[in-house]
């Protein structure tokens, strides 16, 4: 039995386990682009990524709560698929633009379309290859370079950028007749992830000019969803440590009976169990409405911590098999430390919650 | 001073849930109701050293214990027969949270929450009719005497000796860390009657006026400067036999029976933490400000953000833990958990408070007990006295063990 309970129980949960079960099956036999796009048409057929867009949009209106329950479900075995961007980031987007805009893009959602988005790329040197630059005039806003860690493993017909210019953001749309082009690349964890370039300076019209805060509170969602998969892949090394340190014996015994063992794990529980409650609380809270970015922001920072500790533990109390790239708990262990490379940082939230008011 | 504060909840008799009060509208009515009569009725002074860290003594406890049994609240855990108020789980947490929120003083738990409930459940007659009244209504103040020289975490080790003679037990021998004794007016203790195949088996419980002949209290002053603890020594002190708690030799269960309606003791310890963390909050603004303590002050208040973001999950783990009780449904490890992170997360957030409002304290301790600092908060003893927050009512150490035979099964 798993010493963690999922942070929201129930048919939505379960029928995602078994989903992201068999997806990260085939992905191990397969992760070619023609695997990957398999995958996505799996999800976009079970509606993963309408979960949250509203019913009056087209959606399957399942909240926060519905989402993150996919999301913890695909975490626990390994996350298969980038949900953030797709599931989150996209709606999210779509709601901040003008209605027929909105309306066009939850069109090309409901019917079927490869979309993600890219958030923070221009405040992050370090996602900008090829001295990515860009430059506004007028109406419009041109684009050179390269623009990496998008989530997604195959290039998307709409790609949503969100592009600061001061304190205000540009939110284009790139499509497939944006001449653009797609490299996929592979994150520490193993998951696919893309850039894409402009070779020559292309222009582009605004879907919208937003503030800087709406786009921060965006981001602040999907780094739920993306802790959401680490509570899930937290609860699964969890239970992969306690099976090992049983089933492995050293001077004799088993490893299980070495106190200071027993201890790390505990610890590890409890780091699990107390970012669940944070990420489940701030979950209701924006179902309900009365989230704030500081709720969210609290939440993130603790997975955080939670998914830095627990995924170096998982590899200590390995021994040296933790630290090959055939164990699936090493694996798990990978998408925990890459938590901090999504959405934000430790140290952007800790920045950002010196501004917020408690 | 809280050693057992974990253990004290007893969940009350279920069977009495007010039904209508699952109502959110209800629930806010009583939160208000509450509330005002706290504000008007709960003692200003006390209040006020409450909010100061400074030290809450017996009589404070006793005088907020009789207003609320006046009140017909003074205990809300118990069965209504015993002076209960027959309040939901819910309403119970809500009462906890009203009284954090205006810095009541903690309530006399070892007689409310840990010797109470043993005696509704298994006391004679004579001994709840002499004694329940006497809690509810804070004429007397008990004290717990467990701990031993050689009996900390291995409790069942305890040696203190009772021999039968006559009507009486003849009780021998030593406790120690024994809180509030010396403010006590009795006490209930854990001794040995005899010595079966394992060392659980033999121990009985024993109700002892604290005025007995031969019963001695001697003060440990605690690294906060305080005198809460001491050692209590037993000299042929004569304890009727008609002040045991049940069965000879079967203290052991009793034990048990406490610890299984502890579950959700944890939980009630998040509002005081929340509290806490504002107030933390409020020291920094004001103590370390100006240009030149700006790095200091963002150093303080990101470990804070750790501390408010972890306060955020238990809060949340509390919450499923009372739904879960209310509705009857297994509790799981969530209040172990909260016990353990808690513990840690109190110690941190007043050792924040005594880096940001600590340092003349830290540089000029005389020991608060000679009246040092009438005048300030004392963050700095606050902060040495919580390191025993990881000791008291089982290590966390120990809790550790227990957690984690539950995560391996053995
Ligand atoms: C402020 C305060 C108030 C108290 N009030 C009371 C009171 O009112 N009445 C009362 O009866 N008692 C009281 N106690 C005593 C308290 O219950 C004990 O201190 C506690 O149970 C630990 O026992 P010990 O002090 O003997 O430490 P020990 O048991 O000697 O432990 C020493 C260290 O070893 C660790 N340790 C012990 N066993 C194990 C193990 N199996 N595995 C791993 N680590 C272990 C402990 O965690 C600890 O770190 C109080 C204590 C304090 C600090």
């Amino acid at each position: 039995m798993p010493a963690t309970v999922p942070m929201f129980p129930g048919d939505i949960y379960d029928s995602a386990a078994r989903s992201a079960a068999d997806m990260a099956l085939k992905l191990s036999r397969d992760d070619s682009p023609a695997g990957c796009a398999a995958l996505l048409k799996a999800a976009d057929d079970m509606g993963w990524n309408l979960a949250l867009l509203p019913e009056d949009r087209g959606g399957l209106g399942l909240g926060y709560e519905g989402l993150t329950a996919i999301a913890e479900a695909c975490g626990a075995e390994g996350g298969p698929l980038a949900l953030a961007g797709s599931a989150c980031a996209v709606p999210e987007l779509a709601a901040l633009c003008p209605e027929p805009i909105r309306d066009r893009l939850d069109a090309a959602l409901n019917s079927g379309k490869v979309m993600t988005a890219a958030l923070g790329a221009m405040v992050e040197d370090q996602l900008r290859d090829n001295g990515l630059s860009l430059s506004a005039s007028g109406d419009s806003v041109t684009l050179t370079g390269t623009l990496a860690g998008i989530d997604g493993a195959v290039p998307p017909d709409h790609l949503l950028v969100a592009l600061s210019f001061g304190d205000k953001v540009a939110l284009i749309e790139v499509t497939k007749e944006s001449g653009a082009s797609y490299q996929v690349r592979r994150r520490m964890d193993t998951r696919h992830a893309l850039a894409v370039t402009f070779a020559t300076p292309t222009a582009f019209t605004p879907l919208a000019v937003l503030d800087s805060a709406a786009i921060t509170e965006v981001e602040a969602r999907c780094a739920l969803v993306a802790a959401s998969e680490a509570i899930g892949a937290a609860g699964r090394a969890l239970d992969m440590t306690i099976a090992y340190l049983i089933e492995r014996e050293q001077f004799g015994v088993s490893l299980s009976s070495f106190q200071v063992l027993r201890h790390k794990t505990v610890d590890i529980f409890v780091a699990c169990t107390v970012a669940r409650g944070t990420v489940t609380e701030a979950v209701l809270a924006l179902d309900s409405g009365s989230a704030s970015l500081r709720d969210l922001a609290l939440a993130t920072l603790e997975t955080r911590a939670a998914a830095s500790h627990i995924g170096k533990e998982v590899v200590q109390l390995h021994g040296g098999v933790g630290m090959t790239d055939v164990l699936p708990a090493a694996k798990l262990a990978r998408r925990l430390l890459m938590l901090d490379y999504e959405y934000g940082s430790t140290a952007r939230t800790l920045a950002q919650l010196a501004g917020y008011p408690s | 001073m809280e050693q057992v504060e974990a253990r004290c909840h007893f969940r009350g008799n279920q069977s009495q849930e007010n039904l209508s009060m699952s109502d959110t509208a209800d629930l806010a009515e009583f939160r208000q109701e509450v509330s005002d009569f706290v504000a008007a009725n709960c003692p200003a002074d006390i209040r006020a050293r409450v909010a100061s860290y400074h030290k809450i003594g017996v009589e404070d406890q006793l005088a907020w214990q009789r207003i609320l049994a006046q009140k017909g609240w003074g205990a809300s855990t118990w069965p209504v027969e015993w002076g209960g108020t027959g309040w939901s789980v819910r309403q119970r947490f809500i009462f906890d949270e009203v009284q954090a929120e205006f810095d009541c003083p903690p309530a006399p738990h070892q007689g409310l929450r840990h010797i109470g409930p043993v005696l509704i459940a298994f006391g004679s007659p004579e001994q709840q009719q002499a004694f329940l009244p006497r809690i509810l209504d804070g004429s007397d103040f008990w004290c717990q005497g467990y701990s031993e020289p050689n009996a900390g975490s291995d409790l069942a080790n305890l040696g203190t000796n009772a021999v039968l003679d006559g009507d009486d037990y003849v009780v021998n021998g030593q406790k120690i860390w024994t809180t509030q004794a010396h403010e006590s007016q009795m006490m209930f203790a854990l001794v040995r009657t005899g010595r079966g195949d394992r060392k659980q088996h033999g121990i009985s419980l024993l109700l002892i006026p604290m005025d007995s002949p031969g019963l001695e209290v001697r003060p440990i002053i605690s690294i906060d400067g305080w005198h809460h603890l001491n050692e209590v020594f037993f000299t042929d002190v004569r304890v009727p036999v008609a002040n045991r708690v049940g069965d000879e030799g079967a203290a052991w269960t009793y034990a048990k029976f406490l610890l299984d309606r502890e579950r959700l003791g944890p939980v009630h310890q998040v509002p005081g933490g929340a509290v806490l963390a504002r107030r933390v909050r409020e020291l920094i603004e004001t103590e370390v400000t100006g240009p030149a303590r700006q790095g200091e002050r963002a150093a303080l208040l990101g470990r804070l953000a750790r501390v408010d973001s972890r306060l955020m999950g238990l809060r949340r783990l509390g919450e499923e833990a009372i739904e879960a009780l209310a509705a009857d449904r297994p509790v799981g490890l969530s209040p172990s958990v909260i016990k353990l992170a808690f513990g840690a997360l109190f110690q941190e957030l007043t050792e924040i408070g005594a880096e940001a409002g600590g340092r003349r304290q830290a540089l000029d301790f005389t020991p608060p007990e000679q009246g040092n600092h009438p005048d300030e908060a004392e963050w700095l003893p606050n902060f040495l006295y919580q390191r025993a927050r990881t000791i008291f009512g089982g290590t966390s150490e120990v809790q550790r063990n227990l957690i984690s035979r539950r995560l391996f099964g053995n």
